[in-house]
């Protein structure tokens, strides 16, 4: 791997970040920790045989990886064209992994983001597809992402993003296409190529392959709603992360196909209560929420989450189709549609949990939190109240990526249905 | 028509016998390592105090231990069971307050004592029957004598701490700064109850709320919630079994 | 890829065809007989005899019909137009001949009615100024040529401007139709028209021109020099810009005054926008608030000129829709690409 210069621009390399031992064998703790998870959710009868696709690419990332120059992101703000107009290839590097978080704990404090210990693990630790990527982007969203640049600039070079507190297009605009085209620079820098206008359209095309897919797949759920769980459809999310998008693009329609043609009786998810998901980052392989919800009889049809719906729904609108006009277009998908808890306003995303609880039928809201991120706890402490107001059934699940709460998790989420169903909103 | 509830704690285990609506019998017995024996023997112990030679009632268990006490039979959660319970008995409360061995529950509920809305905190003691055994053992007694003391005192120290290993450390330098053993125990019964008002707040107040639990037996810790709340505290007699009371009710209704 | 921006083409170009050439083909057939027409008074000015002599208006020719809407309804459109003239001319003209208000009332009511019902959509699909500064939009994109975006600010202050036309023009027209200031009418008659860049582009169309350059003495120097700048603008401002000339056009700001409170609305369910602000980056005026609008569900604005053009980039389904008398007629919807 690359290590940055002394002095990159994002980060001074005048002292050191701290050693981390790796211990021998993470990799296959991590292999065999992922597969756990896989057994965990058992076999049923009349699965889609296309979900084994997207499991593979889950499992052997490697194997469905675009070819390229690889460059790792964080979270959901970097655009992705960006990167493949500049001749990489993104891959996102966000993980729930302990194994990654236990390496972490050498370095990070007991106290910060369980995703970011976990994601600084991967990539101190060689986890996963961060052994292979030229260069990190960073955005600093959050506390945590911001504080973990400068740890991890030892290890690859890392080009940060700020984003700003507002989402307001009027004002930050600007200021995101003065990021934006940084991002474009330093990327050209590393990778030989720049994002030129050709580049660019090639790219943002490519990528609404993924969008009209999932959009398809979307379809074909509303017309079969009991063939796909909410884990099945968190693994297509979750492939989406490392797979070369036009690969991905093709599975995600033939499964879509395949739901269609399973039809209103599918075995598996009949009766299952539906409910909408939100809140933070359910990232593989820390999927035990997941995994409750479906054991206690209900299962989750949409969802807000940055991890699932949220990195796959929203295209790239481009009105104008010069360079400008691409770039304006990906800040506003990138920033503008985000509904990170990140930024001041949170309204839209208020509005988009009420709107999908109507839209899906469902019973009601699970927010799922971690519990050392002050944003999204605040944010669900708010959405508590404006969902009460709407009479629409809210519960709060505060929990971190280890499995030592599944039963406080299980308690909780059964007494919920309980509730849900005395009160008479199950279909 | 009778039934039974069996209510395994993650400290006790309750088990009822219903009969026609009644209380007819009740046992209660350390949880301990082993919750599938401790089930049955105290479903047992609850049918001999009923007076009931050993049959299968229709029962249902509930409580921390109820999918590993594998008695058979339909399993809900305490939520529901407290719910049904506490409706039973306090028809009027609007709202449940369950102080447990090692967890909090406050319940909303709504006409006819369906749920609307509930909050747990079961991740830290503090307000648990844990928490006050830790407090209770700095301060050289037990529940009843913390109340005891607790009644004494003029008015109450502060405790800062919400967590129960930390409390314990503030209780013992409270000590050692010649803080009178009423002040603190009042501090600790005033802390509880902020920490239960603040999840009472997450589900809306309710205009009366029944008090359930192994806390409810504690004066103190009512008069305490009631000051915090500044609402009316309903507590049924036998606070303890008023969850395995709600899980033989459900029993009834299949 | 944009349904609506298709058919919206399609009713432009029909348009823009009818109004320059519906004077060749009608030949002042249409509604004959039914309005009764304005007409100079005897020794006052008329297109007949304007400051300048304008060639583009020939002896022969006729407008097809006796109408005055909104904008690109030139009088100088090759064979007469379609329309006799637009709303700003009529009011100009019979301004200075003083015609009495009960002859007016019609032309006005008709103006008030079209703009009651569709608003500012005029500007938007029908306006041949508009079709012709579209095209020019077009070319700029067809060679990636970067847009200029303007801000808020700016917008308002062309709104300001453009009041800041309207009332000068009338207040003109009005003094010289006056018996005090009448000698002037050789000069300032149809202030507007002498410098509205329709009256420069939309003869070219039936392959006349109009009268360029007039510098016999300082009015018409100014008029000239200010007719030239002002096309100069309109040309750099719709290739550059996209609509953001509409701020300034002064029939665009009389018809605006009905858009709020007209059948025709744009509106939106605002639980399912997501503020993405794809509208805002497709609207042509620049407008922000149907991206920013949270609360409100019906969103016109003075400033929109109802080319839908957000309705087609939105992705939401049913998030905008256009209605007419509460009844949704359009909505927008995911387009697939692939």
């Amino acid at each position: 791997m690359r290590r940055s210069g002394p002095n990159d621009g994002d980060f001074s390399g005048r002292y050191r970040a701290p050693r981390v031992l790796v211990p021998p064998g993470v990799a296959e703790e991590e292999q065999k920790l992922q597969e756990s998870v896989l057994r965990s959710f058992g076999s049923r009868a009349g699965r889609p045989a296309g979900l084994e696709r997207f499991e593979q690419m889950v499992l052997r990332p490697s194997d469905f990886v675009g070819d390229g120059p690889l460059v790792g992101t964080f979270c959901n703000f970097v655009p992705e064209e960006i990167v493949e107009a500049a001749g990489a290839v993104p891959v996102r590097l966000c993980t729930g992994s302990i194994v990654a978080q236990s390496i972490a704990e050498q370095v990070l404090p007991r106290d910060a983001c369980p995703v970011a210990r976990a994601s600084f693990g991967a990539v101190v630790g060689g986890l996963g597809m961060a052994p292979h990527v030229k260069a990190l982007v960073l955005p600093a969203a959050c506390d945590a992402k911001r504080r973990l640049g400068e740890l991890l600039r030892d290890h690859v070079p890392v080009i940060a993003l700020s984003i700003p507190g507002r989402s307001d297009h009027r004002t930050e605009l600007g200021y995101w296409l003065s990021e934006l085209g940084r991002l474009a620079q330093k990327l050209a820098e590393i990778t030989g190529r720049t994002p030129t206008r050709a580049r660019l359209r090639d790219a943002i095309m490519r990528r609404r392959a993924v969008q009209d897919a999932f959009r398809e797949l979307e379809r074909a759920r509303r017309d079969s709603p009991h063939v796909l769980t909410g884990s099945d459809l968190a693994m297509v999310a979750a492939a989406s992360f490392h797979a070369d998008p036009l690969r991905w693009a093709d599975a995600c329609g033939q499964l879509a196909a395949e739901v269609r043609e399973a039809g209103r009786d599918g075995p598996l998810t009949d009766g299952a209560i539906p409910l909408v998901m939100t809140g933070a980052p359910l990232l593989w392989p820390a999927w035990k929420l997941y995994r409750v919800i479906e054991e206690v009889g209900a299962s989750v049809v949409a969802d807000t989450l940055c991890s699932a719906t949220q990195r796959l729904y929203d295209p790239v609108q481009v009105d104008d189709w010069s360079r400008s006009g691409m770039m304006r277009a990906l800040a506003l998908r990138y920033f503008s549609a985000s509904l990170c808890p990140c930024f001041v306003d949170s309204t839209a995303h208020a509005d988009r949990v009420i709107e999908l609880a109507r839209e899906w039928q469902a019973a009601g809201v699970v927010a799922h939190n971690l519990r050392l991120c002050q944003l999204f706890q605040i944010q669900s402490a708010r959405l508590r109240h404006i969902l009460r107001d709407e009479g629409i059934p809210f519960l709060a699940i505060d929990t971190e990526l280890g499995p030592e709460d599944v039963e406080q998790i299980r308690v909780r989420v059964e007494a919920f249905l309980e509730m849900v169903k005395e009160q008479g909103r199950t279909q | 028509m009778i039934t039974a509830g069996i209510d395994v704690g993650s400290v006790a285990t309750k088990a009822v016998v219903l009969r026609d609506g009644e209380l007819a019998g009740k046992a209660l017995l350390r949880t301990g390592a082993e919750p599938r024996t401790v089930a049955r023997r105290a479903y047992l112990s609850a049918l001999t105090d009923a007076g009931l030679d050993e049959c299968e009632l229709p029962s249902v268990v509930t409580g921390y231990g109820r999918v590993t006490a594998q008695m058979g039979g339909r399993t809900v959660t305490e939520i529901l069971s407290a719910a049904r319970g506490a409706y039973a008995v306090a028809p009027h409360a609007d709202g449940v307050i369950d102080l447990g061995g090692q967890d909090t529950k406050v319940i909303r509920l709504g006409p006819e004592g369906v749920v609307t809305d509930f909050a747990m905190n079961d991740k830290c003691a503090a307000g648990t029957g844990r928490f006050v055994e830790l407090m209770g053992s700095a301060l050289g007694t037990d529940l009843d004598g913390l109340g005891d003391l607790a009644a004494g005192a003029t008015e109450a120290v502060r405790i800062n701490s919400t967590c129960a290993v930390f409390a314990e450390s503030e209780v013992v330098s409270l000590i050692a700064r010649g803080v009178s053993r009423s002040e603190i125990a009042a501090g600790l019964f005033a802390a509880i109850a902020s920490r239960v008002t603040a999840l009472a707040a997450q589900v809306g107040e309710a205009g009366c709320y029944a008090f359930v639990g192994g806390g409810a037996r504690s004066r103190a810790l009512r008069s305490a919630l009631e000051a915090a709340l500044g609402k009316q505290m309903v507590v049924p007699a036998h606070p303890q079994y008023v969850v395995a009371l709600g899980a033989a009710l459900v029993a009834s209704k299949d | 890829m944009r349904p609506i921006g298709t058919v919206r083409w399609v009713v432009q170009i029909l348009a823009f065809c009818l109004i320059i050439y519906g004077g060749y083909v009608f030949r002042g057939s249409l509604g004959k007989g039914i309005l009764r027409p304005l007409e100079a008074p005897d020794g006052s000015y008329s297109t007949t005899r304007l400051p300048r002599s304008s060639i583009a208006w020939a002896p022969g020719d006729k407008p097809a019909m006796d109408f005055y809407p909104p904008g690109g309804a030139c009088r100088f459109n090759p064979g007469g137009g379609l329309f006799k003239a637009c709303i700003i001319h009529m009011v100009s003209e019979n301004l200075t001949w003083q015609t009495p208000l009960k002859y007016l009332t019609v032309y006005l009511f008709l103006f008030v009615l079209l703009a009651f019902l569709v608003g500012r959509a005029w500007c938007g699909w029908v306006c041949p100024l508009g079709t012709m500064g579209d095209l020019l939009n077009a070319l700029r994109r067809r060679f990636y040529v970067d847009r200029v975006n303007f801000s808020q600010g700016f917008r308002k202050t062309l709104r300001i401007c453009s009041y800041a036309i309207l009332l000068p023009t009338l207040a003109v027209s009005a003094a010289i139709g006056t018996p005090t200031f009448s000698p002037y009418q050789c000069y300032l008659f149809l202030p507007y028209c002498q410098i509205c860049p329709g009256r420069l582009l939309c003869p070219l169309f039936g392959g006349r021109s109009s009268t360029v350059a007039d510098f016999t003495n300082g009015v018409t120097s100014f008029f000239t020099i200010a007719s030239w700048i002002v096309l100069g603008l309109f040309v750099a401002a719709f290739f550059l810009g996209r609509r953001i000339w509409c701020h300034l056009c002064p029939i665009g700001l009389v018809t605006s005054w009905f858009n709020r409170g007209c059948p025709t609305e744009l509106r939106k369910d605002p639980l399912k926008c997501n503020q993405c602000a794809a509208c805002s980056d497709a609207c042509p005026m620049g407008l922000d608030h149907v991206a920013r609008e949270k609360e409100a569900t019906v969103l016109n604005d003075a400033g929109c000129i109802l080319c839908l053009r957000c309705v087609d980039a939105c992705p939401r389904e049913d998030c905008l829709s256009l209605t007419f008398a509460g009844k949704r007629l359009l909505r927008s919807k995911y387009e697939a690409t692939h």
